[in-house]
């Protein structure tokens, strides 16, 4: 058991954090009431752990207003550069330590002397007060200076919590000459916001095009109640086929034509604005799995490694950044008055266009996979020969990485991710993982 | 032992905690001046008024890309061939994700965020009386003309008001105020700006500071566009009363760099290339910042080292090329060319066959008037070097208030509240004479055709691309966009050798046939296009803003 105190100068009027952490294990095959069932389960643990832990990782100073210089004017008759001086941007005074709690419970089994195992665990990590940069309202006024983020501010967001069960298991096994271990995870986890600091609040981020940021809006959010950066943005129902559907819509939006995205009026106020958006999944899977088998058979070994994610959403804004060029394939397809029906909108001028809106439906794709990571093929040459000439082990093996990906996600990778929760599911055209075949020989002297 | 492990563990815990003092955590920002230190003096004040200042010159407010935008959405600018954001403008397809709507509602509430700072400080530090008045006529009057900008352009009028720098989050999450609201605040910040600003500056240096005439000027603004046309006559009056201003003698004086601050500008946003170039051509501040503006590498022909992103309409050109020189005025007693345009004309833009003039140094029909363009802006442009410069900067200030402008919008306010139309004529006369052009005879006009006059004629001649989307108040104004839209597409136009004439069936080829704003006057709809939404960045980065 530790308990901690811990105190940072990134911290302005509450410096201060206590952090309690107390750990368990509990070996119950030890005990005397196991010893009937020592012969099939050799090792039984239990273990219990309740952590918390600070973080101050941010900038320094940040709970500290700052002025800058060089916001100069030209006054005089001879024109002189008078220098000005101004509050650029906002902070929040009152920054905390960002508490990340962590409880788990965990069972650990083996079977028959590590012929098999089992590990499940049960976990809850709460992060409280997270500290996150958000961006002030353009209305306060924030001064935009090159390689400054004053458009910014950091503050004790609110709480978050990621809750989960993780399973892997084992199982060794010889059927004859052959031999087979298996083992496999399975990971279910869901990560929520749980509250945040303001009532009501919004935090938008995640700009899915890094080419025309500006003409980007943010698809991600923090809102409480839903996944930590979900997507939330217009849904869109189609494209305007009709004069008599585009005339509806034109009470939304008088510039629109036919062939134009219709976004949903979700809130039916007659007006398309922020309200309107809707949550639209997040990049957060509703499980993930990795199984691998490994066999060896004589002087031949092999191995395959999966690992596939099932329901998470992606982002692709390489497609909306073909669309807004008008450079995707997809819009040979696009609708016309030859082509009435297709729901493909069509190529408008106008980068601002709303077909090409980042802040849309459209671009969103389920993101599940199964990959093959890796498989493996190999042969070890055992002879008395070769020992003779000192060399202990002579492998041959073929391997190929990433070989194979079953998705239905149309981008180049649907392995995407960053450290950043709004960007977890962008596709902001990052590279791709690269599938890698080799053949080898490994000799050991 | 257990017991002693844990008093252990205690004495190395408790041993620690002590051994770090709380003023070990209290670090000075060494690289930043902290906020504290701050206010503290009347410099520090005057600096922070100079910062309100300096957010006049940024890209969305008088920088490059509002003077590079706006006119395209009124009748008297028109895009080139590729720039889609123009484009866009031009035909109404503008939305909350427009860069303009969002740079100009972004650069307005920075001024008003400073102006803020400095109102919100001058209290608290020892100052003259007579300082702190000045001081806080100057920031009422900056903080009022960004609130004019934010009500003559958003969403009905209706924006977000802040009167004090926020102090928390909860101060900046608000929704917008009513438009009456901000009208108000906006009436009462000028009106104190009015009684308290001194008609002209005793230094020298202090020239280019807000003055009583631009306060004054701004009243008779906000008036005249809420069409309180007996108050803004009264505000305008006063101006013209005062005889502190007179037109120049060449109406090109209003447009370049060498007669800034000369006896018609009532207000201006300073530019200069001489300090502080930074990085891009764009007003910037910060160390890499700039002082200059990008607009005329922006608006220049290709000749002139520019992109063209916008260029006179053809209605606008027409105009020009119809505004006849008087060649008994002894203006024009140098115009000897063939062509009869008028100085103003030369002054303003560059139209083929204008051969009293040149831009950047080469006669006005070596440019190429390729892809259907029939004329370039010079107005604001430094046309008389050989090219703008490479690093997109120019020093030439923007004249946002000049008298000419005043004096037309008097003559409307005669016009409007049953004036005599021969006063309102005078007034016309007078900047007609200035311009060169033949004068308006008092039998040729009554009352209404004389309104008609300085609407699709005078305004446009004079303050094309002038002030800030001063043709879309005047259009808005008169509720005459729809009418002027459609009056223009119905015109047909063609270059013949890079000159542009009103087109006709009998002598002019059907495919050289050229129209504009024709998809502008099918999708104009008052309600929707006279002001810009509310950007939708301002929608992403304010929960509080629809509640």
């Amino acid at each position: 058991m530790v308990v901690r105190r811990d105190g940072s100068s990134n911290f302005g009027n509450q410096k201060y954090g206590t952090f309690p952490s107390i750990s368990a294990g509990w070996t119950f095959s030890n005990e005397p009431f196991f010893k009937n069932l020592k012969n099939t389960i050799s090792l039984a643990k239990l273990r219990l752990g309740y952590g918390t832990t600070g973080s101050d990782r941010i900038p320094p100073y940040s709970y500290s207003p700052i002025v800058i210089a060089n916001v100069d004017y030209i006054l005089g008759e001879q024109p002189n550069l008078i220098s000005g001086m101004t509050q650029p941007g906002y902070v929040d005074p009152n920054l905390k330590w960002e508490t990340n709690i962590s409880k788990n419970i965990g069972l650990d089994f083996k079977f028959k002397g590590g012929k098999a195992g089992l590990e499940i665990d049960l976990y809850e990590q709460n992060k409280k007060d997270m500290l996150l940069a958000i961006t002030t309202p353009i209305s306060a006024g924030s001064t935009p200076v090159n390689g400054e983020t004053y458009d910014r501010f950091l503050t004790n967001i609110g709480d978050l919590r990621n809750r989960g069960v993780e399973v892997s298991a084992h199982y060794n096994h010889k059927f004859g000459p052959v031999g087979l271990k298996f083992s496999g995870n399975f990971t279910k986890n869901k990560n929520t916001v749980v509250s945040l600091s303001r009532e009501g609040e919004i935090i938008f981020d995640g700009y899915p095009n890094i080419i025309r940021v500006d003409q980007n809006e943010p698809v991600a959010v923090l809102e409480a109640g839903l996944p930590v950066g979900a997507f939330k943005v217009y849904q869109t129902d189609g494209t305007i086929k009709t004069d008599q559907e585009l005339e509806i819509y034109q009470l939304l939006d008088p510039n629109a034509q036919k062939g134009d995205l219709r976004y949903v009026d979700t809130d039916g106020n007659g007006v398309l604005n922020n309200k309107d958006k809707v949550y639209k999944g997040s990049y957060q899977p509703d499980f993930e799995i990795g199984f691998n088998v490994d066999a060896n058979y004589k002087n031949f070994d092999f191995s395959v490694q999966f690992y596939g994610v099932s329901g998470n959403t992606i982002y692709n804004g390489q497609k909306q950044y073909a669309y807004s060029t008008k450079r995707h394939r997809d819009l040979v397809n696009s609708w016309s008055d030859e082509n009435p029906t297709s729901n493909i909108p069509t190529p408008r001028s106008g980068i601002e266009h709303p077909n090409v809106n980042t802040a849309t439906d459209y671009f969103l794709e389920d993101g599940s996979f199964l990959r093959l990571r890796n498989i493996i093929l190999g042969y070890s040459l055992q002879n008395n020969l070769l020992d003779k000439i000192g060399i202990e082990n002579f492998r041959v093996y073929i391997n190929a990485q990433n070989a194979i990906t079953w998705t239905n996600y149309s981008g180049f990778d649907p392995e995407v991710g960053s450290s950043n929760p709004f960007n977890g599911g962008l596709d902001r055209g990052n590279y791709p993982v690269t599938a890698t075949y080799s053949a080898g020989v490994s000799i050991t002297f | 032992m257990k017991r002693n492990k844990l008093l252990i563990l205690l004495i190395t815990t408790l041993t620690v905690l002590c051994s770090c003092s709380y003023d070990q955590l209290n670090i000075e920002n060494p690289n930043n001046l902290p906020l504290d230190n701050f206010w503290s003096s009347e410099e520090d004040i005057q600096k922070g008024l100079i910062a309100t200042y300096a957010a006049l010159q940024l890209d969305g407010l008088f920088g490059g890309a509002s003077s590079t935008q706006h006119p395209v959405r009124s009748d008297t600018g028109r895009p080139n061939n590729w720039n889609v954001n123009a484009q866009g403008l031009s035909r109404l397809a503008f939305n909350e994700n427009s860069d303009i709507v969002k740079k100009r509602w972004r650069d307005c509430y920075i001024g008003v965020f400073r102006a803020n700072q400095v109102l919100a400080n001058l209290y608290t530090i020892d100052l003259s009386e007579q300082t702190r008045t000045q001081i806080e006529a100057e920031a009422r009057f900056l903080r009022g003309f960004f609130y004019y900008s934010l009500y003559r352009g958003y969403n009905g009028g209706s924006v977000i008001i802040h009167t004090t720098p926020p102090q928390s989050s909860e101060d900046f999450y608000k929704s917008p105020s009513p438009a009456n609201e901000v009208f108000n605040l906006i009436k009462s910040d000028l009106e104190f700006a009015y009684t308290n600003l001194p008609q002209q500056y005793e230094s020298s240096q202090d020239l280019g500071r807000a003055t009583w005439g631009a306060a004054t000027a701004m009243l008779g603004k906000l008036h005249i566009n809420a069409r309180n046309y007996d108050l803004a006559k009264m505000k305008f009056k006063e101006i013209l009363d005062s005889n502190l201003y007179s037109l120049t003698a060449n109406i090109g004086d209003n447009f370049d760099e060498e007669h800034e601050m000369n006896s018609e500008s009532i207000f201006e946003v300073a530019f200069s290339t001489e300090f502080s170039q930074g990085t891009s051509g764009s007003a910037a501040d910060g160390p890499l910042g700039s002082e200059a503006t990008s607009r005329a590498r922006t608006l220049a022909p290709d000749e002139g080292g520019g992109y063209r992103t916008i260029m006179p309409s053809y209605y606008m050109t027409m105009l020009f090329k119809k505004d006849t020189m008087d060649i008994t005025n002894p203006i024009n007693s140098n115009r000897t060319g063939v062509a009869n345009y008028s100085i103003r004309a030369s002054m303003s833009i560059a139209i083929a066959d204008d051969d009293n003039t040149t831009i950047y140094q080469i006669p006005s029909d070596s440019l190429r008037y390729n892809n259907n363009e029939a004329s370039y802006l010079k107005k604001f442009q430094n046309w008389t070097l050989l090219r703008e410069s490479d690093q997109s900067i120019s020093g030439i200030n923007e004249r946002v208030i000049r008298l000419a402008d005043v004096m037309l919008l008097y003559a409307e306010c005669l016009l409007q509240t049953g004036g005599a139309y021969t006063e309102a004529l005078d007034l016309i006369n007078e900047i007609r004479y200035r311009a060169g052009v033949v004068l308006l005879e008092p039998a040729d006009y009554d009352n209404s055709s004389t309104m008609e006059h300085i609407m699709w004629t005078e305004r446009p001649l004079e303050l094309m691309f002038e002030g800030h989307d001063t043709r879309w108040e005047d259009l808005t104004r008169w509720d005459k966009v729809q009418e002027q839209y459609d009056r223009l597409a119905l015109k047909s136009y063609v270059l013949v050798s890079k000159n542009l004439y009103e087109f006709d069936p009998a002598i002019h080829n059907e495919d050289k046939k050229l129209i504009e704003f024709e998809s502008a006057a099918t999708s104009y709809q008052s309600a929707i296009h006279n002001y810009f939404p509310i950007p939708s960045t301002e929608q992403n980065s304010n929960p509080g803003l629809f509640n």
